[in-house]
């Protein structure tokens, strides 16, 4: 559709992907009894525990989501129609300064095979075109737009939204997203599969993921992210993050804790990043904090209009519904948008860390587990990067990079499982190995600098950049989605 | 599927395996993986070389084309060639830089067989021959030696411990294993002789536990309370000898026919056992054509003649050396001819032997040793030298007995006018035997300045001379029929005894 369909679809036969998948299994199978029973003379503890726990992790994921994820939406077309529900939806988006994009992302929105549903936009105080573009569709009735005056950020804005919102079910993207025409179709149906449901994430790719090779990695990085480990939260219906470009959420699930969400707070100040992971933290949560949060926020317009009750609701993630996002382009952006994701991956680990170990075992351990290897991970590299080199053991370091290496192709492998005439999996090692290198020491930089939030972004540079992609975009604006996308040059702020 | 997905794919098997290896077999992964490192480090070190040698412009002389015929050959030993100093070791830099120059300055190895034959008189070499030989079989002295032969088309010697290098099970970090050894011998540049077996560690020498040297003092027999008897001694050396060889040659399936001693001492250094030394030697010629030891002034030249005995001097690179300095050692060992005239503007190869000895700005300082009492030199490269008359001029003499040597081969072996001021002697001296060929009176001959001696040979008839008047001549045994020039001083007092040349002059006879 929007990009190469190679690399879209196309799974192996059934016969050859489990064959590739208990080749994975046994080869991580063999390491770990590798590690356990032949590795005794490993310097420390910690070191011995960590290389077991980091493999048997990998092959815990592996193994539950291969054996146990069944697609819900699959689940769900077994219903007879007649037992199913026709959920009304209201989709939002908050957009700020987005002239060129923003076309295809309202595009995308009206063509939803999905038709009960109204689609509501919040022009955070743009001061680009992006207003004149939400006119025209609006005065064709397409679209309600909410004009802010002021600019209050994402979570502020989407907050005003819910509020017009008349839907059943919410569903969110970003600014800089576009959806396949049948995923809203397919994730609300979703729904109809149990009471309990309080919401559903889609499944993401990059939208300009052919650009180059920065693109190319984070594009196959992506695709395990969504099919393997969101898969794997899924299973025990406590994926952690509903993320934002396809995030739909049912009213009921959400709409009591908004105030709390739109004005976050973390070390005393407020917490503007995280607008995905806090929200689904809330639904995740809402058995153990909803009734505090109610409280404290007992005079908001938000409870004040109808008080859910709080259930232990489960968040699943659905493989079929498609969306795709811009993805950074250059390295540097990429570790912008790194620094802002471990930024709020810091905070939410004190928010959902609190409670998320009343869920299953597995989950939670796994969960748990990151938590550590993202603390311990860097430290791990060091030594083996730099510090036993310079006592003058290189051979260590070669070693550990194979170990990352051989890590990043068992995630490749799974890609190349899902999309057989697709040749991108080659790049998922690189994405391991750069995670090592460089990412993975973000971790201390954005705790450290942790209360400067602001969405870092140069209107400089995006102004002279609109400048010349609005000539390239006057030259044919039907053309190919991706092509459009790919001339886009600069990071749009809304993840 | 792309090519590029099916190359990937190859690499991961490939990966496993690394990791299986890491888990499962982590020293033979070490090993491998040392060898390959080992591998590559080599082969862009000697790329390294090589574009040095081909970047570098200046024309390099060509060895083959020599006319001149080597008179004598110098022999250098190293240890190892480490990139941090340790014990004995040359730096890297400091020994490419030795070899490179050597290139330039036209010196070429030669192998073993052909020192052998040059020693033995059966074949003629270029001049700027020489032999490169590394003691002890040390790692680095192959891995970082290896690509600098290889670049300069040199080759090498290198004497080893069986005990550490031939034996498959005994892998040392830092001497060279089995495998080495072999590969070193495939590689065409290495020929491999003995050094030690068991005789490169220490003995007990007394009851209370001190160590001595293998070779040069007699064993403490701890069960029986007492020192070995000196047929004990020669059986334990012979044991040494027999068993290293037959080690050696089983091994590396090739004849041994050299040895270099352990530390480089062949008995001088004992601590127990003064007649080591000979007892020594007759043992050792019994198993070897050749034998190497480490080269010290009393030794005498530093070159290596034809028609010597089978003892081979080397000279030994101190680590401190750079380019320039072993560049003036070989220089000065350079074999010289008569007439032959010096007035000391440098050191043209006047190598101390006691004393203290200052050679430059126009004249030769010669000072007694404060322990000894006496001083002595020699000029190097000066073997050959047959008939001559070799005449000093002295601005300050203050010396109770001064030595005018010629035909001297060491400090064992030469002819000497030994003058004072009661005597002038003609002293023939062979293997360390010293003889009175004839005396004259002579009261106060010695003292003032600007005086003259010199000492005159021609075939078998000595003279010595004191300001151009022959006072005394005779005749001497045939044995010494060539060797070089010596100056030997001497004190009885406690002062210092001092002799300063101006010139010294060796005429043809």
């Amino acid at each position: 559709m929007f990009i190469s369909l190679e690399c879209f679809g196309g799974k192996m036969s059934t016969l050859k992907s489990k064959f590739i998948v208990i080749l994975i299994v046994l080869s991580l199978f063999t390491i770990i009894i590798g590690k356990l029973w032949f590795n005794q003379n490993s310097p420390n503890l910690v070191l011995y525990f960590y290389g077991i726990l980091v493999s048997s992790v990998t092959l815990l994921v592996f193994l539950i989501t291969y054996t146990s994820y069944k697609d819900p939406y699959f689940e769900a077309q077994k219903i007879p129609k007649s037992k199913k529900k026709n959920y009304s939806v209201t989709c939002m988006v908050a957009v700020r300064n987005e002239e060129i994009i923003i076309e295809k992302c309202i595009q995308s929105l009206i063509n939803q095979t999905y038709k009960k549903k109204e689609i509501i936009f919040v022009n955070d105080a743009s001061t680009d075109n992006t207003k004149a573009v939400l006119d025209e569709y609006a005065n064709k009735g397409l679209i309600k737009v909410i004009y802010l005056e002021e600019n209050v950020g994402k979570k502020k804005a989407l907050a005003k939204a819910m509020l017009q919102a008349k839907g059943e079910i919410f569903a969110f993207s970003d600014s800089d997203s576009v959806w396949a025409p049948d995923a809203l179709e397919k994730v609300v149906d979703v729904f109809n599969l149990d009471e309990l449901i309080g919401a559903v994430s889609g499944h993401c790719r990059a939208l300009n993921g052919d650009k180059n090779l920065i693109t190319k990695i984070q594009d196959s990085w992506y695709e395990g992210q969504f099919s393997i480990r969101k898969a794997f939260e899924s299973v025990f219906g406590s994926v952690t993050c509903v993320s934002g470009p396809l995030a739909v959420f049912r009213k009921s699930a959400i709409f009591n804790y908004i105030p709390a969400w739109e004005n976050d707070k973390f070390l005393g100040q407020e917490f503007k990043f995280a607008t995905d992971r806090t929200l689904t933290g809330f639904v995740l949560c809402a058995k153990s904090i909803g009734k505090k949060l109610k409280r404290k926020y007992s005079d908001s317009p938000f409870i004040k209009a109808e008080n859910f009750p709080e259930r232990s609701w489960k968040v699943l993630y659905c493989k079929s519904a498609r969306s795709w996002t811009e993805v950074p382009d250059t390295f540097r952006k990429m570790l912008r948008q790194q620094i802002r994701w471990k930024k709020s991956f810091i905070r939410n680990s004190f928010f959902t860390g609190k409670h998320y170990w009343k869920k299953p075992l597995p989950v939670s351990f796994v969960y748990y587990m990151h938590i550590a290897f993202v603390l311990v991970g860097p430290l791990i590299a060091f030594r083996h990067l730099i510090y036993l080199p310079i006592q003058g053991n290189l051979f260590s370091a070669f070693l550990y990079i194979a170990g990352v290496l051989f890590l990043g192709f068992t995630f490749g492998l799974a890609y190349k499982v899902e999309h057989k005439n697709c040749h991108k999996w080659i790049y998922r090692p690189l994405m391991s190995l750069m995670s090592t290198m460089v990412l993975s020491w973000l971790i201390f930089y954005s705790a450290l600098t942790i209360r400067n939030n602001k969405w870092l972004r140069s209107n400089y540079v995006k102004e002279k950049i609109v400048k010349e992609t609005v000539i390239k975009h006057k030259v044919g604006f039907n053309q190919h989605f991706y092509n459009l996308s790919s001339i886009l040059k600069f990071k749009r702020g809304t993840k | 599927m792309k090519k590029i997905e099916i190359f990937v794919l190859l690499l991961i098997p490939i990966l496993f395996l690394l990791i299986l290896g890491k888990y499962y077999f982590p020293e033979t992964l070490q090993e491998a993986s040392e060898e390959t490192k080992n591998e590559v480090i080599m082969t862009t070190n000697y790329y390294n070389y090589r574009t040095e040698l081909y970047l570098d412009k200046e024309q390099y002389p060509t060895y083959s084309e020599r006319n001149e015929r080597a008179q004598s050959i110098p022999v250098l030993v190293y240890h190892g060639i480490s990139n941090q100093p340790y014990k004995e070791d040359t730096t890297l830099n400091n020994f490419k830089e030795q070899l490179f120059r050597l290139k330039k300055e036209g010196y070429q190895t030669i192998t073993l067989q052909d020192f052998y034959d040059f020693v033995e008189g059966k074949k003629e070499l270029p001049e700027k021959s020489f032999l490169l030989t590394f003691d002890d079989g040390i790692k680095s002295s192959y891995y970082n030696v290896d690509p600098i032969l290889k670049a300069l088309n040199y080759s090498a010697v290198i004497f080893i411990i069986s005990k550490y290098s031939v034996n498959e099970t005994h892998n040392s970090v830092y001497y060279l294993n089995y495998n080495e050894i072999k590969e070193m011998k495939n590689t065409g540049r290495w020929e491999l002789q003995a050094h030690a077996k068991d005789s490169h560690n220490l003995i007990p020498i007394d009851s209370s536990g001190n160590l001595g040297r293998f070779f040069s003092s007699k064993m403490w027999l701890a069960d029986q309370v007492r020192l070995e008897t000196n047929e004990e001694y020669i059986e334990r050396v012979n044991t040494e000898f027999t068993s290293l060889n037959e080690d050696l040659t089983e091994k590396l399936d090739q004849n041994i026919y050299a040895f270099a001693f352990p530390f480089g001492d062949m008995g001088e250094a004992s601590l127990n056992f003064p007649e080591a030394r000979e007892m020594l030697a007759n043992e050792a010629v019994k198993h070897y054509k050749l034998i190497f030891h480490q080269h010290w002034p009393s030794k005498g030249f530093s070159g290596n003649y034809p028609g010597e005995e089978i003892f081979v001097r080397r000279i030994t690179v101190y680590s401190h050396w750079n380019d320039q300095e072993l560049m003036w050692v070989l220089e000065k060992a350079e074999d010289k001819s008569t007439p032959f005239y010096d007035d000391f503007e440098f050191n043209t190869g006047w190598i101390k032997v006691a004393g203290d000895v200052i050679v430059g700005n126009s004249s030769l300082v010669m000072k007694t040793s404060n322990i000894t009492h006496d001083g002595s030199v020699f000029l190097d490269g000066s073997a050959l030298f047959k008939d001559y008359v070799f005449k000093i001029s002295m601005k300050e003499l203050n010396v109770s007995e001064l030595s005018l040597r010629a035909r001297y081969k060491n400090e064992y072996n030469y002819l000497s006018c030994d003058f004072n001021n009661k005597k002038i002697r003609i002293i023939e001296r062979i293997d360390g035997q010293r003889r009175e060929l004839a005396f004259i009176n002579s009261p106060n001959i010695l003292g003032g300045s600007n005086k003259i001696a010199a000492i005159r040979v021609k075939n078998n008839s000595v003279g010595c001379l004191f300001d151009n008047k022959e006072l005394i001549t005779t005749r001497f045994n045939e044995d010494l029929i060539n060797g070089g020039v010596s100056i030997r001083i001497s004190e009885s007092s406690e002062k210092e005894g001092v002799l300063t040349l101006n010139e010294v002059n060796i005429e043809n006879a």
